[in-house]
């Protein structure tokens, strides 16, 4: 992502420069479009990477805008000191109203901007002090060396510039630790088994988002020099949503390409229809809906999504040179690292897991076997924090961890694949290794954004390559994580949770869908883990590879064990066999 | 309060309120059966009250261009892919069906409009306009999109809203549309004077609400749609495909918003784009049922229409903040009594 955008910057320098020799008239538009570029920016992190739909981008923009409009134009306040203050009410309000409502799930959280976005819009119309609908008026513009914010061409081109610096900060910020865990934010579950805290995540970038829009608000104010509550209705924000769309959510780019082609599709209908008909009237909008529509039926990633693929990507290489991460202090083989203590599971009046007991110990890779819907995969779930037992106790090294979130759990040591493959696809292989390792860095948006973080980025791709490199993938690293087949993306998630430096290592059937050799492959590395110290927990179905492979066994029926012990002595007990081949004539 | 200015504003609560709770049940009826949040219903709205007006001044409603162009369309666009990819199109009938629908309604409008009918005639007249362009609005802009995520198809209900609002402009013009109430005067007792639009707004929602009760419990289509409602992929195992279910929730939702049009042209002004507000209130009493419930739903837009009668009078600057202010707490409340478990995802 980021390698095209450093393609697409020196076309924005290009675009800062062209005020100063367009016509009047393209200006306008050129500014207008960049303004309407930094707001689209902002929902590019909210649609395209957090998956939040947010119907009220324009009353952020309104926030910046009157709060400038009311300190400069009511108080006498100088405009340079207003633009902090306008960023930190629309930062402010973004922050407590996302921390409200951004817990909400899907079509509540929709429904939950357009509330808010309204609510917004009414009150800066009947707010006395603001001026009702007539809003603001008389706004000085800053002016600095006889540039004047007010004159169209330093206008459009301070926008871009604003634009420019936005654009740097979001790709930088997008490409570190922290912005490869805000890209897995619509893979909720895998991202909390990996540590990061996703709910406060999407709450940062929420507000990011009201503050860029506040951005543009305070230039818009500033150029415009007065304010009117109808430049900050829900109307605005839906344009601002269909000019992402257009451009394109998943990437940056799209967030400029948008505002122009929404720009180009307006401007020419608003000049070519009546001209085209000979009738004047309002085309504009119907057409506009139905432009829309076709998008959508055929372009559904926008117009980043058809240029895309002609842009060079840059994929992240790992240095192997670099210093390794710092690893956990390991535990001594043979401790009892995970105590389950009659653990029980209900959904509603069923019983998934019943009074289960077991231990997970260092240097030991038990087994958890059991036919289809015995609760194997529930177990797993209550041990790694995803469900929650209704009765019973679990402890990690002594310290009760039951209703604990997932990422605690993966924070004291514990890391898991899943059943169902959960990696991010737009994400390189080395990438979605590396997010493994999220918990072992500590850098966050700002060094991500002023580029302090390099040296632990290289040595967290030097981390992730290295467990590439020990499940057999290292030369995948740079493939996207979507064209790998099933088992060799099982073996991704394999290297991803060694990525965290684990204690305890969960997997779940991780050998379904791999080759024989791959098989084999598997099976000394995960013997190699045990010799290191480490615990393992193995559900599988294949029961050559489980008997061959595990210490201890365990079995499941009906959400009870039924049998633990050595393989050998699993094998023989009546109840087991009983379970898989049916009671004996 | 005195009383007076209490049953005034209780009776104004009353219709608009119940006007709400009939869209809120439609757009919740779509919602569950397509995932579309179907905020074009009150475009519908508009549009349906805007040709009775229209048709009683004695003009032909600018809607007859719609019916007609949509239902051309729906023709041309079954006939490409028939012609293109060679797709064995079962829906022959139903296309043709609602073709010949759209042409004798059209005819009616151009023809009998103009002769100043009886009102029952311009009603019907009106409906029949309206429901095919519900009916083409799916065929062609959701069953091509049927499978995309919730997130794509709220943008595609988006795009027709913009398109109605610019039709509606462009047909109506911007002035607002209001007609004399259907049945004038008052009734009055215990020194309480109820008009005669209230009742009948009230009896006929109880009408319409009943008959729906009536279609889902006992008619084999209500069943279907139940069932799509209730599990789509359940339904669908069992053969009931999803298109199916989506063609008759968008009829039926066009026909409420239809009879909502009607009932709202006397007692609001409506401009070409108080559609999407009114659609809104909709959906507080959809979020009110926990987007799911029928009643509660209907209970609950109920509500949206009394609080604003009220805040209207106490406050009337401050009425619209209040009114979508209160989504939020409620969106809280009946998201927390769902739990973590209703995660729908939408991108």
């Amino acid at each position: 992502m980021s390698g095209r955008l450093y393609f697409a910057f020196p076309a924005v320098v290009a675009v800062i420069a062209l005020p100063l020799v367009l016509p009047f008239g393209w200006v306008s538009t050129l500014g207008h479009v960049g303004l309407n570029a930094i707001v689209c920016t902002g929902l590019v992190l909210l649609a395209g990477v957090a998956g939040i739909t947010s119907f009220g981008q324009a009353a952020f923009a309104g926030l910046g805008a009157y709060t400038t409009a009311y300190l400069t134009a009511r108080m006498g306040f100088s405009p340079f000191v207003t633009l902090p203050v306008s960023l930190l009410v629309a930062g402010a309000v973004g922050w407590v109203i996302g921390a409200i409502t951004i817990r909400l799930s899907g079509h509540y959280l929709v429904l939950a901007t357009l509330a808010w976005g309204l609510s917004l819009f009414y009150l800066f119309g009947s707010l006395p002090f603001l001026g009702g609908f007539n809003g603001i008026s008389e706004i000085p513009s800053p002016s600095v060396l006889n540039a004047d914010l007010a004159d169209q061409r330093v206008f459009t081109m301070v926008v871009w510039a604003c634009l420019l610096v936005v654009l740097l900060g979001c790709a930088n910020m997008l490409r570190g630790r922290t912005g490869r865990a805000m890209r897995s934010l619509r893979f909720a579950e895998m991202a909390e088994s990996m540590g990061v805290d996703t709910n406060q995540l999407k709450l940062r970038l929420f507000v990011i988002a009201a503050i860029l829009a506040s951005l543009a608000g305070w230039l818009q104010a500033h150029f415009l020099t007065v304010v009117a509550p109808s430049s900050f209705s829900v109307t605005i924000s839906l344009d601002y949503l269909f000019m992402t769309v257009l451009g394109g959510a998943a990437s940056l780019v799209g967030a400029v390409a948008g505002p122009f082609v929404f720009e180009f599709i307006r401007s020419g209908l608003r000049e070519g229809i009546p001209q085209l008909l000979g009738v004047s009237g309002n085309f504009e909008l119907l057409i506009f809906g139905i432009i829309m529509i076709v998008v959508l039926h055929r372009a559904r990633s926008g117009v980043s999504g058809l240029v895309m693929g002609w842009l060079p990507r840059s994929v992240p290489k790992a240095d192997p040179s670099a210093q390794p991460l710092d690893r956990r202090r390991g535990a001594a083989s043979g401790e009892d690292f995970i105590k389950i203590e009659n653990v029980t599971k209900m959904f509603g009046g069923f019983c998934a897991v019943k009074s289960f007991d077991a231990t997970i110990r260092t240097g030991e890779i038990l087994g958890l076997i059991g036919p289809n819907g015995a609760g194997k995969s529930t177990l797993f779930n209550l041990i790694t924090g995803v469900a929650h037992p209704t009765s019973g106790r679990i402890e990690i090294r002594g310290e009760a961890v039951q209703g604990k979130p997932a990422r605690i759990i993966a924070a004291k040591g514990v890391s898991r694949t899943f059943q169902h493959v959960h990696l991010q696809p737009d994400l390189t292989v080395l990438e979605n290794v590396a997010l493994g390792a999220y918990r072992r860095g500590r850098a966050g948006i700002v060094s991500s954004v002023f580029g302090l973080d390099r040296h632990e980025e290289a040595r967290m791709m030097a981390e992730a390559q290295r467990q590439l490199d020990r499940v057999g993938l290292g030369k995948l690293s740079g493939e996207k994580a979507s064209v790998l087949a099933l088992g060799q993306q099982r073996l991704v998630e394999i290297a991803r949770a060694l990525a965290s430096d684990p204690i305890a290592l969960l997997l779940d059937e991780p050998a379904a869908g791999l080759r024989h050799q791959e098989r084999e492959a598997l099976g000394a590395l995960l013997r190699q883990l045990k010799a290191e110290g480490m615990g393992i927990l193995i559900v599988e179905h294949d029961m050559n590879f489980i008997m061959n492979l595990t210490d201890r066994l365990i079995v499941l029926e009906f959400g009870s064990k039924i049998a633990e012990g050595t393989p050998d002595a699993v094998r023989a007990d009546a109840r087991v066999i009983e379970a898989y081949l049916g009671p004996a004539e | 309060m005195p009383l007076i200015v209490f049953t005034i504003l209780a009776q104004d609560g009353l219709a608009n309120g119940l006007v709400y709770s009939l869209l809120a049940v439609s757009i919740l009826l779509v919602f569950l059966v397509t995932r579309v949040l179907w905020v074009a219903a009150g475009d519908l709205v508009i549009l349906s009250s805007f040709t009775l007006a229209t048709a009683t001044r004695g003009d032909v409603p600018g809607t007859v261009w719609i019916t007609g162009l949509l239902a051309l369309a729906v023709l041309i666009a079954n006939a490409a892919k028939h012609l293109l990819h060679g797709k064995e199109d079962t829906r022959w009938g139903e296309h043709i069906l609602a073709a010949a629908v759209s042409a004798v309604a059209v005819l009616a409008a151009i023809f009998l409009v103009p002769l100043n009918p009886p009102l029952i005639v311009n009603v019907l007249i009106t409906l029949a306009l309206m429901l095919p362009i519900a009916y083409a609005l799916y065929r062609l802009a959701f069953q091509p999109t049927y499978s995309a995520s919730p997130l794509m198809l709220l943008f595609v209900a988006v795009a027709i809203h913009y398109a109605f609002i610019g039709t509606t402009l462009l047909l109506f013009g911007p002035d607002g549309y209001r007609i004399p109430p259907y049945f004038p005067g008052r009734l009055s007792a215990f020194s309480v004077s109820i008009s005669y639009q209230v009742l009948f707004i009230v009896f006929l929602t109880i009408v319409v609400i009943l008959s729906l009760w009536l279609f889902f419990s006992r008619s084999i289509l209500g069943k279907v749609l139940t069932a799509t409602a209730v599990n789509r992929r359940g339904a669908q195992l069992v053969g009931i495909s999803p298109m199916r279910g989506g063609v008759v929730a968008f009829v039926i939702s066009g026909l409420m918003c239809t009879i909502s049009g009607i009932l709202i042209a006397p007692t609001t002004t409506l401009y070409y784009d108080s559609g999407f507000i009114i659609s809104l209130k909709g959906f507080i009493g959809v979020v009110l049922g926990g987007m799911a419930s029928f009643p509660l739903a209907a209970i609950g837009a109920l509500g949206v229409g009394f609080v604003e009668a009220f805040s209207a009078f106490y406050t009337s600057t401050y009425r619209d903040v209040i009114v979508f202010g209160l989504l939020i707490p409620i969106l809280l409340w009946r998201a927390s009594m769902l739990g973590a478990h209703h995660d729908e995802d939408v991108h």
